[in-house]
């Protein structure tokens, strides 16, 4: 039986839900599906720029499992540029630090660090929130 | 609420700027009271250590316990966690103070 995969933690929500190829292609393919932890291992070594041992530490898992997280992100986005493939940021096995909202009228995301009830937005105070789940 | 919001001069119609602790100005936003205060950021060249230094600053002399940015370091992100800031992300890399406050109801 295999391992059960370990929960990586991410520090703040990916900014879209996914890109795609821009140009004409016809039959579009299936889209690839990068996990939240999968991004957040591109957002911090390659983006940030830290070292395997600081990514592993703030997204609380061992080296050698961001290392494999990290090389099934990079084989995605390859698939996806090279095959011209939308990508699909969700899913995967990870939780946000804290609990983080989206706001459906300004686009803003905020998070909720004292853990009060959150009714409206803090920029423009509408009520149409969306709750970022894992 | 008292929010801070990195923007890159001194005007209204400034932008928000894309790094928080190296930006050159900020405007403090009191929600309450729906004031807006200009002010430089005296760490804006610093070499090391300006995250920790800039949310000390803004925490005691501002009061603020809000970071409205595009985008945040990890540090400052780190510190901010720390010290139970609420973090908010806008999606609009060239959004201007202006058009924020006027989101916020305040001019």
């Amino acid at each position: 039986m295999p391992r059960p995969r370990q929960i990586s933690k991410v520090q703040i929500p990916p900014r879209v839900r996914g890109f795609i190829p821009v140009g004409y292609y016809k039959d579009q393919s299936e889209p690839v599906q990068l996990n939240i932890e999968e991004y957040e291992a591109i957002r911090l070594l390659d983006y940030e720029g830290l070292s395997q041992v600081e990514a592993s530490h703030l997204m609380q898992i061992s080296r050698p499992t961001l290392t494999r997280i990290y090389e099934r992100a990079r084989k995605k986005i390859a698939t996806a540029l090279t095959e011209a493939h939308q990508i699909v940021i969700e899913g995967g096995n990870a939780i946000f630090n804290g609990s983080w909202f989206e706001c459906e009228r300004c686009n803003c995301k905020f998070n909720n660090p004292n853990e009060l009830p959150v009714q409206s937005c803090p920029v423009c105070e509408s009520f149409n929130l969306h709750h970022l789940e894992d | 609420m008292r929010i801070v919001i990195p923007i890159s001069d001194k005007s209204k119609t400034s932008t928000v700027s894309k790094k928080f602790a190296r930006s050159p100005h900020f405007a403090v936003v009191d929600k309450t009271d729906r004031t807006v205060e200009v002010i430089e950021n005296p760490y804006a060249d610093l070499n090391l250590g300006v995250g920790k230094k800039l949310l000390n600053w803004l925490t005691k002399e501002y009061k603020v316990d809000t970071l409205l940015a595009f985008e945040l370091g990890l540090k400052v992100q780190q510190l901010a966690n720390e010290s139970k800031m609420q973090l908010i992300i806008i999606n609009e890399k060239k959004q201007t103070l202006k058009q924020l406050l006027s989101f916020m109801k305040i001019e």
